[in-house]
């Protein structure tokens, strides 16, 4: 699809773009000059009146360029508010936990709505689309009552799909090694894929059995993440058996011991997964992380942009890899993620910025001073810390910081925003 | 399932296998792996749809017609009373007028810059990359920290607004507040100047890609016929990129009809009631007040209205939307 805009913009050498009147061109760049000017204004101002000193900023009305640049604001402020590290981290959990769960839930439908044949689907696939018209907000006091007493199904449910969400981000990551590592031995080396996973499983194992394995032993109810990285660890065997299991030519046996070692420690793994977690994500998930992010679990955008994205994919390849024999999950995984990848990248990038700056959720359900995200907290910031706007230098110090994240992701992978755009828009 | 006949048994072993051979292969075969994966691929999101959309829009339907204060173990079961006392409030009226205002206002202005900026940038400029980013850079910015920077640029004394229009001998105006010399009159205009801002960029660069698929043989045509820049804007180009207009329409009244953090940051519905709409109306409602029933009956409306205003943009976009 990028392509397709890339060949047309270059065929576009007449249309519209004809007007050469040196006077129109000039008034062009006027109107395009003043108007950027205007927009960039505002991160202009923040910026400048951030490395003020506060008595500086009181006498200037229209400096722009401070006399000395005070770049101690920047400490005062996040002296003045010493939770901002964890407004930060709670942003940054809120925004790619949702992204990791959207990507998931949302591939996993669009695939099946575009490549597997089963009765209804085209009807199920409408009643999804048809969220897209239910605005977000008439969920919000029934989500909040629900969230306030989550009945023991529902976290079941939960659990399990968390735990594969969980599993799902641990081979990507296994994954991407693979390709660093490869990188780095050169040329294609049998076995190098099971020697770094070899020294994972042992490194990882000896911090589980010196830090994890006492408490796990010491009594009945071990801390969270003792038992988190007792699953996380089991996952890295099971991986580095796979591994192994793919050194060798492909055969019956091979493919035999594959299959039961995968269902063992899978079904082990969730079935752990289901027996404990709905107890650690406990019945009220006000004020915590589940309940800012599993709300958002899914988006009717992204199986519908997905769903576009993967039809225009050639349908011969993923016929040949039926033949084969690979699965649907496989074919998913290796086929065709790597071919939609820059769909999957502007998808990253809008859910990135959306669920970054969301403000609304966050506000309804969060109430501690230590699950503010980071919205909610420069606005706290603003009243109790800057004095609702005394303390101007303070405020724009912190709002700089805040929104740098973002406008660095949009201004080192603009191309792929305005590709990403351009895509989506075609379709839409 | 017992053989009919003797005989058939006999010589259909070769070609008609046995029962549980069909069953394996049966198992094995690509149909029913197909079934399978299909809803097991979809299960996760329609669990989430479910539990999180649908659920709680059938919920929401039944708590408007309730009063309750989410503590009571009762929800008091009123019928359509939340409904006939908004109805009969000269508030919601206003809420009503604010949100369209608000709306319409955004949307018109925010897609006509928008328009303008992208036909601009088309004509092959020097640095289009370089105005296209800055422009859209308010998109990427959370709404919360820019309302705040724009709260200052409004603040009446030491706002940058008053003091380049005091440049002009322009007194100073409260554009937002609610305190000495605040006029109600420019709170609304102040909110939506900023959503534009934030919102304009978007459109721009959703413009651009709808001017990318317009063929250049057709311009090459007209001009073949004599005609001029306007009269190739008025024919070819507004037509064919209305497709693009009409989804930024539907999708710009959907944003707008849900705006909130803006309001909350920088008016806080106020001054009085000057820029409360309805979504803001739900909040104080059902989360500042506690009153579940008649937040969630401001929710249904809203859904009703936005559902009724798709449905009619639909229909009218036949008679001026033109597929290509």
């Amino acid at each position: 699809m990028a392509t397709e805009t890339a060949v047309s913009a270059v065929r576009y050498k007449k249309g519209l773009g004809n007007v050469k009147h040196t006077a129109a061109r000039a008034l062009m760049h006027l109107v395009l000059i003043v108007s950027s000017l205007l927009v960039a204004f505002p991160f202009i101002w923040m910026l400048t009146r951030s490395l003020m000193t506060a008595e500086e900023l009181k006498r200037s009305r229209f400096t722009l360029i401070p006399s000395v640049l005070q770049w101690s604001n920047y400490v005062e402020f996040w002296h003045a508010e010493p939770l901002f590290p964890r407004y930060f981290l709670n942003s940054a959990i809120m925004a790619f936990g949702v992204l990791i769960l959207q990507l998931i839930v949302a591939m996993l439908a669009a695939y099946a709505f575009t490549f597997v044949n089963f009765p209804g689907r085209n009807a199920l696939f409408f009643v999804a689309i048809s969220t897209l018209m239910i605005p977000v907000v008439i969920t919000y006091i029934p989500s909040y009552i629900i969230l306030s007493s989550m009945p023991m199904w529902l976290r079941v449910c939960w659990s399990i799909l968390l735990g594969i969400a969980g599993m799902a981000t641990i081979w990507i990551v296994l994954r991407f090694l693979d390709t660093i590592f490869s990188g780095l031995a050169g040329r294609e080396r049998p076995w190098v894929s099971v020697l770094w996973r070899v020294v994972l499983v042992i490194g990882v194992g000896a911090v589980w059995a010196v830090r994890a394995l006492p408490a796990l032993r010491a009594g009945a109810e071990a801390p969270v993440f003792a038992q988190l990285s007792t699953l996380a660890l089991a996952f890295l065997v099971y991986d580095l058996g796979i591994t192994v299991a793919e050194q060798f030519p492909p055969s019956t046996w091979q493919a035999v011991g594959k299959a039961l070692w995968r269902w063992a420690w899978l079904l082990g793994i969730l079935a752990y997964i289901a027996y404990r977690v709905p107890h650690w994500l406990g019945e009220n998930w006000l004020d915590t992380y589940q309940g800012l992010i599993i709300p958002s679990a899914v988006s009717s955008f992204g199986i519908f942009l997905f769903r576009q994205g993967f039809m225009g994919l050639p349908k011969e390849l993923l016929d040949a890899a039926k033949i084969d024999g690979a699965d649907h999950l496989r074919i998913l995984t290796q086929i065709v993620m790597p071919l939609s990848k820059p769909l999957l990248v502007t998808f990253v990038i809008f859910d990135l910025v959306q669920y970054y700056s969301s403000y609304f959720w966050p506000l309804l359900i969060t109430n501690s001073p230590t699950m503010r995200v980071l919205t909610i907290g420069l606005q706290i910031f603003f009243i109790e810390k800057g004095y609702y706007g005394i303390r101007w230098h303070l405020i724009m110090a912190a709002n700089t910081a805040a929104v740098a994240p973002l406008l660095i992701l949009f201004f080192l992978g603009q191309r792929w925003f305005v590709e990403g755009v351009a895509t989506t828009g075609l379709k839409g | 399932m017992a053989p009919r006949g003797g005989g058939t048994v006999q010589t259909g072993k070769q070609d008609n296998p046995g029962l549980s051979i069909r069953f394996w292969h049966w198992l094995r075969s690509q149909r029913l792996q197909d079934v399978l994966t299909g809803y097991a691929f979809i299960a996760p999101a329609f669990l989430s749809l479910g539990v999180w959309w649908w659920f709680p829009m059938v919920y929401s339907v039944y708590l408007s017609l309730t009063e309750w204060d989410f503590l009571r173990p009762v929800k008091k079961f009123v019928g359509i009373a939340n409904y006939l006392k908004m109805f009969s409030h000269a508030e919601f009226a206003r809420v009503l007028w604010n949100t369209t205002y608000f709306s319409v206002a955004t949307t018109v202005f925010s897609l006509l810059s928008g328009l303008v900026l992208a036909l601009i940038l088309y004509q092959k400029i020097r640095g289009t990359s370089v105005y296209r980013a800055l422009i859209f850079s308010p998109w990427v910015t959370p709404t919360v920290a820019a309302a705040l920077v724009w709260l200052w640029i409004y603040n009446r004394d030491m706002g940058i607004l008053n003091n380049v229009l005091s440049l002009f001998g322009v007194p100073r105006i409260d554009w937002i507040g609610s305190g000495r010399g605040a006029l109600r009159l420019w709170a609304m205009p102040s909110l939506i100047i900023f959503t534009i801002w934030k919102t304009m960029g978007y459109n721009m660069v959703y413009f651009m890609a709808g001017l990318t698929t317009i063929p250049s043989e057709l311009y090459e045509a007209a001009e073949i016929d004599g005609a001029g820049t306007w009269d190739k804007l008025r024919h070819i180009t507004l037509p064919l990129l209305s497709p693009m207009t009409f989804f930024l329409l539907v999708i710009s009244l959907i944003t707008t009809f849900n705006a909130f953090d803006q309001i909350r940051v920088m008016t806080r519905g106020g001054p009085g009631d000057a820029t409360r709409t309805m979504v803001y109306y739900m909040y104080q409602n059902g989360f500042e007040s506690f009153k579940v029933g008649y937040g969630s009956a401001v929710a249904v409306v809203l859904f009703v209205i936005l559902l009724i205003l798709t449905i009619v943009q639909f229909r009218l976009a036949r008679k001026w939307v033109h597929y290509a």
